[in-house]
């Protein structure tokens, strides 16, 4: 079954319409990626309006390949300006702008790309490697085992993808709470609705997704009156190649990072923050010389940038298996599935599994794509991060607007989606967890679905089966981690340099 | 007790979990009611929770300068406003005309020159025109002056 799947995600991308989105979902994740502070996120939330109207074989792709190119994007202004394009590419920051001021800003360049375009590709080989073991598991995954994955998913985001877990558990509730408003499946009544008709079908995806993350960004670049950078430094050509064989040189480091990147993404809530600070903190402590990190070492580079896109394949597995997100690139990617009528779980690896291997893959290719893309003219990419807020804030926020109404040509769609922006925006400056909030929003109504189901058949005692418990003991030890960690305040753990 | 803005979205939170279980409540069927109550009541412990810490945090921290507050405080307060005032443009005027008009005056009040203001003021409602309502046949909310 799995290699017929694998011999028709390959029929698939012999797809010109298909190849065609997903170069341009590449070009559009690059350009986004480059202009810091916007990131991949945006340019998926713009584009989910779109998603509704093509076809899942086409949107899907683009959205991921967007997802995988924004955080190579990211790396070029983190080298050359000193501004992570996305916040995984912070880390790149420490080593990478110290060799561009020592005039090796090609080299740095060359390596990030290279461990970038091999750490999400070689990833991926190893997921299509999981799918056969995946399969089988995920077919003994009844409803009540589902219930809890979401809710251990809900606790992974809510508690490690926020300073304060209390703020990231709040945001998952609240998120669950907006889903249960409108038309509920179970009975058939409607809930929360103050009686209004559009309230009545529940807040749409687009609404949330644009009011949560793509206003609130681009209120805040308005607010801070400035373009998004204005300094530029320069690239020489013959130093990109000797990036690229740096990472050749050093490549159990590129290793070690890759697998440390693609285990932390599987793991939903961690996301790729977290990967490539613990790839930078383990490339420090394995170096001879780790007293020179954060003054410009390849390694430095090397580390967090294979990190960071071999997380992408991680999390994009665990998307498409259980249904939980792993980041909250991949929760809007998740939106976009329900979207387009595909349920993400168990359905999607064994119905739809050609589908999903497809989607493995175009991560892989648009890695590769970037890569290609970007070697030979960062130089020139690395402008688009100079562009002028006053050009770029009323633009974003024409086509959010458009966006919001297009998708169903309602405007209460766009009403919703000004209320939500007053929510993400309360929530960005308050430190509350806007992804978790959104996992929230797209898990509640399957979560109350797989609940009730759980309940009818097994009744009240649904729980008692060995995954559901192995999932409620992860649970636990996950809250249990805090009070843990504090009894034996002695341990070191990963630092990032100063 | 001192309070911070965490301290006060907290209590906005707590406040709105008491309405949505009690709404609950008064649900006809179980089935209606089991989860928000529970999610709700489970929002409200730890909301209350986080508000206690977040106002133990505040005793302790450093004031913020005023100025400083204030400034950014203006910078948000205009953005925002330039938000709202696009969507009263596109609520009245539709959205072609509100385009045009939001671009340009975003830009030349940020400082573009007139052509540049000018020719993005055309170029990207003209966009928006053939790819929603030519390419896509979405028709785009026309406002209430014009009959939408």
């Amino acid at each position: 079954m799995v290699f017929e799947a694998f011999l028709k995600a390959l029929q698939n991308l012999t797809d010109p319409t298909l190849l065609m989105f997903m170069v341009a979902g590449a070009i559009v994740g690059l350009v986004f990626g480059i202009i810091p502070g916007i990131g991949p996120l945006l340019a998926m939330a713009l584009f989910l309006p779109f998603a509704f109207v093509l076809k899942p074989e086409d949107a899907l792709p683009a959205m991921i390949a967007m997802g995988g190119a924004g955080y190579t994007g990211g790396s070029i202004t983190a080298i050359l300006i000193n501004v992570p394009g996305t916040g995984p590419n912070a880390a790149t920051m420490f080593d990478g702008f110290p060799l561009s001021k020592k005039g090796e800003a090609g080299r740095a360049l060359g390596a990030a790309l290279m461990s970038s375009g091999l750490g999400g590709a070689v990833p991926v080989l190893i997921a299509l490697g999981m799918v056969p073991l995946v399969v089988p598991m995920v077919m003994a995954i009844r409803s009540a085992d589902m219930v809890f994955a979401i809710l251990l998913g809900l606790t992974f985001i809510g508690v490690l993808a926020s300073e304060s877990r209390m703020k990231g558990l709040v945001s998952g509730g609240l998120g669950l709470l907006i889903s249960f408003i409108g038309f509920q499946t179970v009975t058939g009544i409607p809930r929360f609705d103050f009686g209004s008709l559009y309230l009545y079908d529940g807040i749409g995806l687009v609404p949330m997704t644009l009011g949560l993350f793509a206003i609130p960004e681009m209120i805040i670049l308005a607010a801070s009156g400035k373009s998004v950078s204005e300094r530029g430094l320069a690239v020489h050509g013959r130093l990109v190649w000797e990036g690229c064989r740096d990472v050749l040189r050093h490549w159990t480091l590129w290793l070690r990072s890759t697998l440390i990147g693609y285990v932390i993404g599987i793991i939903p809530g961690v996301g790729a923050e977290t990967a490539t600070f613990v790839a930078y903190g383990q490339a420090k402590q394995t170096s001879k010389y780790p007293d020179k990190f954060g003054s410009g070492v390849i390694e430095g580079v090397i580390a967090p940038e294979s990190a960071n896109n071999a997380s992408t394949a991680g999390a994009l597995l665990t998307t498409l298996a259980l249904g939980i997100p792993g980041s909250a690139a991949m929760a809007l990617l998740l939106g976009a599935f329900l979207m387009v009528g595909l349920i993400p779980g168990p359905e999607l690896i064994t119905v739809h599994l050609d589908l999903s291997l497809t989607l493995l893959l175009v991560v892989a290719i648009a890695n590769i794509l970037v890569v290609i893309l970007c070697l030979p003219a960062a130089k020139q990419l690395a402008k688009i991060a100079t562009v002028p807020g006053r050009i770029l804030v009323p633009l974003v926020l024409v086509i959010t607007f458009v966006g919001a109404f297009a998708n169903k040509g309602m405007f209460g769609d766009v009403i919703a989606t000004l209320v939500l922006t007053a929510l993400g925006l309360v929530m960005r400056s308050l430190g509350f967890n806007r992804p978790a909030l959104f996992l929230g929003f797209v898990l509640g109504r399957l979560f109350e679905q797989y609940l009730f189901t759980a309940l009818q058949a097994e009744g009240p005692l649904f729980f008692m089966r060995p995954i559901s418990l192995s999932l409620i003991f992860v649970m636990v030890m996950l809250f249990a981690y805090g009070p843990i960690k504090k009894l034996f305040p002695g341990r070191r753990g990963v630092s990032e340099p100063q | 007790m001192r309070m911070d803005g965490s301290a006060y979205f907290y209590l906005g939170i707590m406040i709105l979990m008491v309405s949505i279980i009690a709404w609950s409540l008064r649900m006809e069927y179980f089935e209606s009611k089991l989860l928000p109550i529970i999610v709700a009541g489970g929002v409200f412990v730890m909301s209350g929770a986080g508000m206690w810490h977040e106002s133990q945090k505040a005793r302790q921290a450093a004031p913020v300068a005023k100025q400083e507050k204030l400034a950014s405080r203006r910078g948000y307060a205009l953005a925002i406003a330039w938000v709202a005032a696009f969507f009263l443009g596109i609520l009245f005027l539709g959205y072609i005309i509100a385009i045009a008009l939001f671009v340009l005056a975003y830009m030349k009040s940020h400082g573009s020159r007139w052509p540049v203001a000018i020719g993005l003021a055309i170029i990207t409602p003209a966009f928006m025109y053939i790819v929603f309502e030519l390419a896509l046949k979405i028709e785009l909310f026309r406002g209430l002056f014009f009959g939408g």
